[in-house]
């Protein structure tokens, strides 16, 4: 190809990620294709509107991480700790304190199914719902067959809920109830031992016609409820193998006994060594 | 895709051989997909084989509970059968054993899609 003013030789060359062509002859004449510029200039917009997502997600995150409990709630007695990680910018999962005019503290998790913005727009209606409700009912069964109700009319048919909501006293009693929620703990620090609080109840917004029970539980000194998410027992390592409830288990049972603030910094380490920074589904 | 879906015609229902992994996205489409097929078909009684299933993510219970939904709607019904360890803990703790029938015995004879 011959420059279109001197005639001398074209040579092509790439600058800025559009390709031209420079006059070889001394014209410096600089030659390029219009659909070219066109094409860089859709590039430019689809990178800005990547852009504008991302800023959006990122937003969309500090608004959740807003709904998330801004100091540690207290309960007489107790000490209380808590963490989140998110794997996503946005996500379903979130826990919640509320403390009662009664004097007792209500503890939830919940895990929204599905993924990303849907998963937590629904979480953010429940973690409200939640809020209202539990200061109308101080029952989590009344709770939960009224959540019930309200996400089978709200949700669409496959999303669903699982969640673990307990109501404690200052002198450790009270009860919980378990939607289909992955099992909590309670080390037992008198004989060092692990008790298992199942789940009690159907997942939540699947089933109109599922019933919520409640299960009482007391806690003595020196005792531990560990409540948790599916991102602990699912995270998986390197080799595709989850990190699953048996070394969860094993963790509680042999660090527990030094109270509940160093178990969940021995959880968080063994998690890391075990992923290897492997990226975690939820 | 990370699922296949061995699809086997018994006597008066139609049987559905799960392998790999049932996880949100083209995997959980397809079985959607699969069962609203059969159900269109005809097809009453629908029993899902899960004892080649790896693993199911919280999109693949959904897509369990669609399908509940979509062959109970139609007057048919639809059972569990193979349940293995990771699976059938899965399907106890969220309690969704108490809603799907579980049998035992496979029959077999059939034609495979992935």
């Amino acid at each position: 190809m011959r420059c279109p003013a001197c005639g001398k030789s074209l040579k092509t060359l790439t600058v800025g990620g559009i390709e031209i062509d420079a006059c070889q002859g001394g014209c410096e004449g600089i030659w390029l294709d219009r659909r070219e510029l066109n094409d860089k200039e859709d590039a430019v917009q689809a990178f800005g509107e990547h852009r504008r997502r991302q800023l959006d997600m990122l937003r969309a995150r500090e608004i959740q991480r807003s709904l998330l409990p801004h100091s540690t709630p207290r309960l007489n007695g107790f000490t209380i700790d808590y963490e989140c990680h998110p794997t996503r910018h946005v996500g379903g999962d979130f826990y919640d304190f509320l403390p009662t005019e009664s004097g007792e503290l209500v503890g939830m998790l919940a895990d929204v199914s599905g993924k990303g913005v849907s998963a937590a727009l629904l979480a953010a209606l429940l973690q409200g719902a939640l809020r209202m409700e539990f200061k109308t009912f101080k029952s989590c069964d009344a709770v939960f067959n009224r959540l019930n109700t309200l996400l089978c009319d709200r949700i669409l048919t496959g999303n669903f809920v699982t969640m673990f909501a307990v109501v404690l006293n200052a002198d450790g009693e009270g009860h919980y109830a378990s939607a289909g929620h992955e099992p909590a703990y309670i080390y037992r620090a008198a004989r060092g031992g692990l008790e298992e609080l199942p789940s009690t109840g159907l997942v939540l917004g699947a089933f109109g016609f599922a019933a919520y029970e409640c299960s009482q539980v007391r806690l003595q000194d020196g005792d531990i409820l560990v409540v948790y998410s599916d991102g602990v027992t699912e995270a998986e390592g390197p080799t595709g193998h989850s990190f699953g409830k048996r070394r969860l288990c094993d963790l509680m049972l042999k660090e527990a006994a030094r109270g509940g603030q160093v178990l969940k910094s021995r959880l968080l380490e063994e998690l890391d060594v075990f992923t290897k920074g492997t990226p975690t589904p939820e | 895709m990370k699922l296949t879906i061995d699809y086997r015609m018994t006597d008066g229902s139609v049987e559905l051989g799960l392998t790999g992994k049932l996880l949100l996205g083209d995997e959980t489409r397809y079985l959607g997909d699969t069962i609203k097929a059969a159900v269109a078909d005809g097809n009453k009684s629908i029993v899902l084989d899960l004892s080649e299933l790896a693993y199911i993510d919280s999109a693949g219970l959904g897509t369990l509970i669609t399908g509940f939904k979509t062959v109970t709607n139609a007057g048919g019904d639809i059972k569990l059968r193979g349940l293995n360890g990771g699976v059938h803990s899965t399907l106890v703790t969220t309690k969704l054993l108490t809603v799907f029938e579980v049998i035992e015995n496979p029959q077999t004879s059939s034609k495979s899609t992935s």
